[in-house]
């Protein structure tokens, strides 16, 4: 039965797929569905019977009414950046074992470690955030510096966290070089405790990862010992190997995902990720001329997922944006105690806004923190991936925080992404919306 | 009360009648209330498959 007030949902993106169907994506609900072009049209006027338009209408690809779409969404925004669902970015140390050129937290990094009496402070402001909300979870990645150069206390947090927390949902993550792991038994320990997954980085051929990630100490590589590690762990804990590109490296890619293919590493267990190398206010990496253009990151991400995924790699797609800058309960704490809501921002003094030894300053926090969409966004589809776009890139680009549009490039990863959902059913990640 | 058998017979009639327009549907609306992004693209990709 035909329904001239259904509409095509604000937050659709649409792209043609090489069987002349169509891929339509949700980006506010994720629902992905494709469709004949020649029933598009059919589609998109309401013309279909009441039984399809209503599965559409419950997939958010139709709605009644696109203006009262919006107002839903800025409502559910709200609740997203209100919530008691606390995203934690903690950082054990400052400190790091390797030298990596690009690092985007410079070469001179402090040496502070995150101590007890700073998480025990921590955890009482988590329950203060928490305390005016019925549904809480926590969710966090440890990060630093290296993490696993202050193991004491990742185990302290965690047991800490799941002690004091326990009545709700848990989460934990970690960020690391791989080269600190010592032993399959610290891995399943930390498994235990409900580590769901560790990042760590591979950035090219032995020869070229060498030149990239190696120890500052002894200037020596670090490739055979992180792929030794990876293998170690492998069956234990989930693995996103992060591959981080530039003009410089790309080219040797498609080499490693062979030899980690040669390796075994194609099991489910394992995600790979690639990620263009970005300048940092800290880091002078533009200077060597290595970092790609806009066009050549999405072509390059393009092939490398094609590339991965032809050899049975599962793969992720990661989008800058929205983190824990848009939410009033996210919280990136440095090793002092500081505390800010970017890990870009961390340990740049005027982004934190108070201590957990102290006080936290929460009006401070509400001028960093952007409440709402920016009303330049309210027309754009592609509000629930990007929330108005990575701030601190914004601050990097022009010394000034705030809404960073980057719509051309995001929309062709979206499209890409959509492609690869539909080509690889199960072995391609969702992306993080609001 | 619905029964099991209804449920089943009305995905049925749904299936039919996407397949009839030639719909696939990729991935449902996984819509989670309140659910925060606490990780962003930059520092840290999701791990976790499309469910």
């Amino acid at each position: 039965m035909e329904d001239e007030n259904l509409k095509l949902s604000r937050f659709t993106v649409t792209t043609s797929l090489e069987d002349g169907r169509i891929a339509v994506l949700n980006t506010h609900t994720n629902a992905l569905i494709t469709i004949p072009k020649t029933s598009f049209r059919s589609i998109v006027n309401g013309n279909e019977s009441e039984l399809v338009n209503n599965h559409l209408l419950e997939l958010g690809i139709l709605v009644e009414d696109r203006e009262e779409e919006l107002e839903e969404f800025m409502r559910y925004f709200y609740s997203v950046q209100h919530s008691g669902h606390v995203g934690l970015w903690l950082y054990l140390t400052s400190d790091c074992n390797l030298g990596c050129p690009y690092c985007y937290q410079g070469e001179d990094k402090p040496a502070l470690k995150i101590s007890k009496p700073i998480i025990n402070r921590l955890i009482t402001a988590i329950h203060d955030l928490q305390s005016k909300y019925e549904d809480k979870s926590l969710s966090v990645t440890f990060y630093g510096g290296e993490p696993l150069l202050n193991k004491e206390m990742l185990d302290y947090a965690m047991d800490q966290f799941n002690s004091e927390f326990s009545n709700m949902p848990r989460s934990y993550f970690m960020i690391s070089n791989g080269t600190k792991i010592e032993g399959v038994e610290e891995v399943i320990r930390w498994a235990e405790k409900g580590l769901e997954g560790i990042q760590i980085t591979l950035d090219g051929t032995k020869e070229e990862h060498d030149n990239r990630r190696f120890r500052l100490d002894s200037d020596e590589g670090t490739f055979d010992n992180i792929l030794s590690n990876i293998n170690l762990i492998k069956d234990t804990l989930p693995i996103n190997i992060r591959i981080n590109y530039d003009k410089g490296n790309f080219s040797l890619i498609p080499q490693v995902i062979d030899l980690l293919e040669k390796t075994g590493l194609n099991i489910p267990n394992i995600t790979l990720t690639f990620e263009a190398i970005f300048d940092s206010d800290r880091s002078d990496y533009t200077k060597n001329q290595l970092i790609i253009t806009e066009s050549e990151e999405v072509e390059y991400l393009n092939y490398l997922l094609e590339y991965a995924t032809k050899k049975d790699f599962n793969v992720a797609i990661g989008f800058e944006g929205p983190c824990t800058i848009r939410n009033f309960s996210g919280l990136v704490v440095y090793p002092n105690g500081n505390v800010y809501s970017c890990p870009g921002m961390a340990g740049l003094p005027d982004y934190s806004w108070g201590n957990v030894l102290s006080k936290l300053d929460f009006k401070k926090q509400k001028e960093l923190l952007y409440e709402g969409i920016y009303p330049e966004c309210n027309t754009c589809p592609l509000i629930p991936v990007c929330a108005g776009g990575c701030e601190w890139d914004e601050l990097v680009n022009t010394g000034v925080q705030g809404r960073h549009c980057e719509y051309t490039k995001l929309l062709k990863v979206v499209k890409l992404s959509m492609k690869h959902r539909v080509n690889n059913k199960n072995n391609i990640a969702s992306f993080i919306r609001v | 009360m619905v029964t099991v058998k209804e449920i089943n017979q009305k995905e049925k009639e749904l299936r039919k009648a996407l397949n009839i327009i030639g719909i696939e549907v990729i991935d449902k609306s996984n819509l989670k209330d309140g659910s925060t992004a606490s990780a962003c693209g930059t520092f840290c990709s999701p791990v976790k498959t499309t469910p």
